[in-house]
């Protein structure tokens, strides 16, 4: 059943269905026929049958009345009546009993039928003869003759009919058992064949639905998994039908977009060497993919290139800008101390100009006080002179004095014992004269030796006005040379300085540069590695054409990092001794270099 | 394809701002006594743009929150202090004063010329060793004419960058312009490979100099040895007068009397109370005995 | 050589460079300032000249070159000692130039002392004794044998020459 169309399928189910729609229906009508049948033979047989029977019996019970009343009756007249009443009955009788020859079921009926006839003729006759004496009013003999005939035979009748009623009776209830009988098995029949039906039907649709739905189901799921973008799965074909195929088909789909993912999956991991396989000429996405893979390779290769030429071009655009850097960086320590030179000696200059104004100054005061000290000098001079004038006559008459005293202690002493109170006196005298003349001797060494220095020193300061005012002209000169040696050395300064600044900028510019293009170079290589990811013929990736650099001399300064500063902590520690051992022998490196 | 990311901003590199300025400035002139006025943004910036590049960092307050706050920050400090120092050199530069030294130094110190003599001399702020070498072609020309002479010069810079440098001794040939022609013959070795301009000092003039880092500002120098004369030339300009007159001091205690300290020729001691007279253009002597 | 000093006597004292002498008063006439001295030519070196003493020429000795001091200029406390010598029975005044005179002093013999025999700068026999007065010692001279005879007749003749000046 696997292998049968959906449409077979369906088809086979709903015919498998339809037969047993039509069994049943055919069932049905069978029963609803032998139900007919019964219903029939009751309707159109028994019933008519025990109708007219009935009428029969009821009409002969009329009848028997009827005779009894014809009997009874005692005029002409009414036996006239009630013998158009026989009539009529006994006409419907026969009419019925002709009718019931129709409807004879049997020939056990027509047995039956033939008796009640036979009984009726019977009758007939006891009830004419009964007529015939009643008419002629022989009540007597007639209520005899009912009672020894026609009673009998009309019970004899009437047992016939009833026969036949019960009969016929016996035939409808037959034939309603058996209706009873076909209704309850067409009933059971239909209700088993309904479930039956069912039950084959849900069957059939489930398995078809089954069949349908479950790799249906399946597909969908793969279908929903590769929405989701899942190709990894790989569906289980077991069938030949429409799901077989779609699932077929399906698979190839995946399988194809998993070519394509392949690819897709190459070209992000660079590489770009797969080519698309087409599924078809009506594939798309695989020409889309081919497309992009075209132009990828082809931007790649441009980009790789151009990568390439500028990762190179950087790499010497950032040596070169290292080198101007350094050579900017030299310069501006060049810059850096000669304007720190220029400051400091115009910072000298500026403080010889200040000493020289400040001497100028000096100077000036100078010769001003060694004017006036001059002129004080000169009027101490003359005041000296003066005394040392005085002093000279105190001085004399002091000598004078002296002299006299000496003179008369030797007149005294001469004159012996006689002059021997003078010479004390004299002696006195001498002294008082010796003191004042110590005195007047000190007063006037003191005069002297102050007329002699004021003297000198007038002099000297006579003679050093001039020298002092020449001196404050070539300090007027110094500090007018040194101010413009200030200003032109000012000049300079802050021409250094600007210069200075210019060149530090550059230097910072070309450091800037530097950097720059170590970052661009740096970004290139970046780059060419980037792009060296694509891989787009199927030699090997391409090398990144410039190596990195493991060595930039700014990245990695190689030294024996000595300790950091301070020894501030222990004042008076050696840390820096000659070595008389120190000996540099030469090494390694000498032998790259020779004399000249 | 936006593999790359966007390119730097080129202001975001170059500011550095008002406020780190006095942040480095302060610790530049505290640490190195290096005066840092305005003038010097550029110069800064331009200096610490390396350190910051090599470091990594995006600007310059982010390097200034790497050296100050971070647990890093002492590491970069030699690579700081290596960037932010000038160091311009050249051999016989202001020649004025290696004559002097040969022709009057030597010889006013040279009391006995029949003793053997082991002149020492300090070369303070050595740079990349041009001084140094100078000074010790000199004397070794000096040590040819005057038995027993020998000589030990200690090189001293704060930038163990510069020193590396000295102590590799390797120069590029336009910087040996001005060795003369008989002293290259003696004293310099030119590289072999002909593509290569580079020339070394020879061995012997080598060994005649020992480089030890040293920084100026430190309290106490820790020097053994006392000296017969001091480089000290074109340091001092990048001091303010109160940081000159300190580090002049501490150097005239390594100064035996009568030695020479010799000052860059735009430098001058006028004005700070230091213990030396001036004997000629930017020398100047330690007195015999120290009143 | 002069005899022992064996009676107190009174002395001036007069000093010559670093040295301080005493003569015995008896032969001091009278001290002088130094005046107008004139100059005798062909005399020695110590002799300096002749003075005038109220009309009448007294020979002057530079003492200091007398005693073979070196010169010295003249001062203000410069004293001729004018004295008076006994020489063959005959008195000769004599002005003696010296660099100051002090005062009269008495000295007792017991604070006199003989010449020193030896190692004197002076000759002994110009000496008559040795006094000591605090720390300073006092040369007391033999005046007379300081002047020996012919130097008295140079000094004669001198002040025969020059009297009139």
């Amino acid at each position: 059943m696997k292998n049968w169309k959906i449409g077979n399928r369906i088809t086979v189910g709903f015919a498998a269905v339809l037969l047993i729609a039509a069994t049943l229906g055919l069932y049905a009508y069978i029963q609803l026929r032998a139900i007919q049948r019964g219903t029939a033979h009751i309707t159109e047989d028994t019933m008519p049958s025990i109708n007219v029977i009935s009428g029969i019996d009821s009409r002969a019970r009329e009848v028997y009345a009827t005779v009894l009343n014809h009997v009874l009756a005692d005029n002409k007249s009414d036996m006239e009546a009630l013998e158009k009443t026989l009539e009529d009955h006994s006409g419907l009788n026969t009419e019925d009993f002709k009718k019931y020859g129709s409807l004879v079921s049997d020939s056990h009926d027509q047995d039956l039928l033939d008796k009640a006839q036979v009984c009726r003729k019977n009758y007939d006759v006891a009830r004419e003869d009964i007529l015939a004496l009643s008419r002629e009013l022989k009540n007597k003999e007639a209520i005899a003759l009912i009672h020894s005939k026609l009673t009998p035979s009309y019970r004899q009748y009437l047992q016939a009919l009833d026969d036949i009623v019960t009969y016929n009776e016996k035939l409808g209830e037959q034939a309603s058992t058996a209706i009873n009988t076909s209704i309850r098995n067409s009933v059971s029949g239909i209700i088993v064949g309904v479930v039956a039906a069912i039950l084959i039907g849900l069957t059939i649709a489930w398995f078809i639905t089954r069949s349908i739905t479950v790799p249906l189901a399946s597909a969908t799921a793969a279908v929903g998994d590769v929405a989701k973008g899942n190709l990894s799965i790989t569906l289980t074909v077991n069938s030949r039908d429409e799901i077989g195929q779609i699932t077929a088909s399906l698979n190839s789909m995946i399988e194809g977009l998993r070519g394509t993912s392949r690819v897709a999956d190459a070209i992000a991991g660079g590489d770009l060497t797969h080519d698309v396989k087409l599924l078809s000429d009506q594939d798309t996405l695989g020409h889309s993919l081919t497309k992009m893979l075209e132009n990828l390779r082809k931007i790649v290769g441009e980009v790789s290139s151009a990568a390439n030429n500028v990762a190179s071009g950087s790499e010497q655009m950032s040596a070169t800008a290292q080198q101007l850097s350094e050579g900017a960086s030299e310069q501006a320590a060049a810059a850096e101390e000669s304007t720190s030179s220029m400051e400091e000696m115009s910072a000298s200059i500026q403080q010889n100009a200040d000493n020289a104004k400040q001497t100028d100054k000096l100077a000036g005061r100078a010769a001003e006080d060694a004017k006036t000290s001059g002129t004080s000098v000169s009027q101490t001079v003359a005041a000296m002179k003066e005394i040392a004038d005085k002093i000279a006559i105190i001085e004399e008459i002091a000598r004078k004095t002296d002299l006299l005293a000496l003179n008369a202690a030797v007149e005294a002493a001469r004159a012996g014992e006689h002059g021997k109170g003078f010479a004390v006196v004299a002696s006195e005298v001498r002294k008082l004269a010796e003191r004042s003349q110590t005195a007047a001797a000190d007063i006037s060494r003191l005069t002297g030796g102050g007329v002699r220095l004021a003297h000198e020193a007038g002099d000297l300061l006579t003679k050093l006005v001039p020298d002092i005012r020449k001196t404050a002209e070539l300090v007027q000169e110094i500090a007018a040379s040194c101010g413009e040696q200030t200003t032109g050395s000012n000049q300079v300064s802050k021409a250094m300085q600007q210069l200075d600044q210019v060149i530090q900028q550059n230097s910072s510019a070309a450091e800037e540069m530097a950097s720059t293009a170590e970052e661009l170079a740096s970004q290139a290589q970046q780059l060419q590695g980037s792009i060296s990811f694509f891989k787009v013929s199927s030699a090997p990736a391409s090398a990144p054409a410039v190596s990195h650099r493991k060595n930039s001399p700014l990245k990695s300064s190689p030294k024996a990092i000595h300790a950091i500063p301070s020894r501030n902590g222990k004042p008076g520690a050696v840390a820096i001794a000659l070595d008389n051992n120190h000996n540099v022998r030469g090494d390694a490196r000498d032998g790259e270099f020779q004399h000249y | 394809m936006s593999i790359l990311p966007p390119p730097p901003e080129t202001s975001e590199i170059l500011q550095l701002t008002p406020e780190s300025f006095a942040r480095f400035a302060a610790f530049i002139t505290k640490t190195l006594g290096i005066k840092m006025s305005e003038n010097k943004i550029p110069m800064l910036q331009s200096r610490l743009q390396r350190r910051m590049r090599a470091r990594g960092l995006r600007n310059i307050d982010r390097y200034r929150d790497f050296l100050f706050n971070s647990t890093e920050g002492d590491a970069e400090l030699v690579d700081f202090i290596d960037a932010v120092t000038t160091n311009k050199t050249d051999f016989f530069r202001e020649p004025h004063h290696f004559n002097y030294l040969r022709r009057t130094a030597l010889p006013t110190l040279d009391t006995d010329p029949e003793r053997p003599w082991h002149f020492k001399l300090w070369c303070a702020g050595c740079s990349t060793g041009e001084e140094p070498y100078t000074l010790s072609m000199v004397l070794s020309e000096h040590a040819a004419e005057r038995t027993g002479f020998d000589f030990t010069i200690l090189a001293t810079d704060i930038s163990t960058r510069v020193l590396q440098t000295a102590r590799e001794a390797v120069y590029d040939e336009p910087r040996i312009e001005p060795v003369a022609d008989e002293l290259r013959k003696k004293y310099l070795l030119r590289s072999r490979s002909p593509g290569r301009n580079l020339v070394r000092i020879v061995p012997g003039l080598r060994r005649h100099v020992q480089f030890n880092r040293l920084n100026f500002m430190d309290a106490d120098y820790g020097v053994a040895d006392m000296f017969d004369a001091i480089f000290f030339r074109n340091v001092m300009i990048y001091f303010d007068k109160p940081t000159q007159e300190a580090v002049i001091r501490k150097l005239c205690r390594n100064l035996k009397p009568g030695g020479y300290l010799f000052v860059g020729h735009s430098e001058s001691l006028i004005g700070i109370d230091v213990p030396v007279r001036m004997v000629a253009s930017a020398v100047y002597q330690k007195p015999l005995s120290v009143a | 050589m002069s005899t022992p000093i064996a009676t107190s006597a009174q002395y001036i004292t007069f000093q010559l460079g670093n040295e301080l002498f005493a003569i015995d008063v008896a032969q001091v006439r009278e001290i002088l300032e130094l005046s107008l001295v004139t100059r005798v030519p062909t005399s020695p070196d110590y002799m300096r000249g002749v003075v005038n003493v109220r009309s009448k020429a007294i020979p002057v000795v530079d003492l200091r070159l007398k005693f073979g001091l070196p010169a010295v200029p003249d001062t203000l406390v410069s004293r001729v000692v004018v004295m008076e010598i006994e020489l063959d029975g005959e008195t000769c005044i004599v002005g003696g130039l010296a660099d100051s005179v002090h005062e009269v002093i008495e000295l007792e013999p017991a604070q006199i002392s003989p010449p020193p025999r030896l190692a004197s700068r002076w000759r002994t026999e110009l000496i008559r004794g040795m006094a000591r007065r605090g720390e300073q010692f006092i040369i007391i001279l033999d005046i007379a044998a300081v002047f020996s005879s012919d130097e008295i007749a140079l000094l004669k003749n001198g002040t025969a020459e020059t009297v009139t000046t």
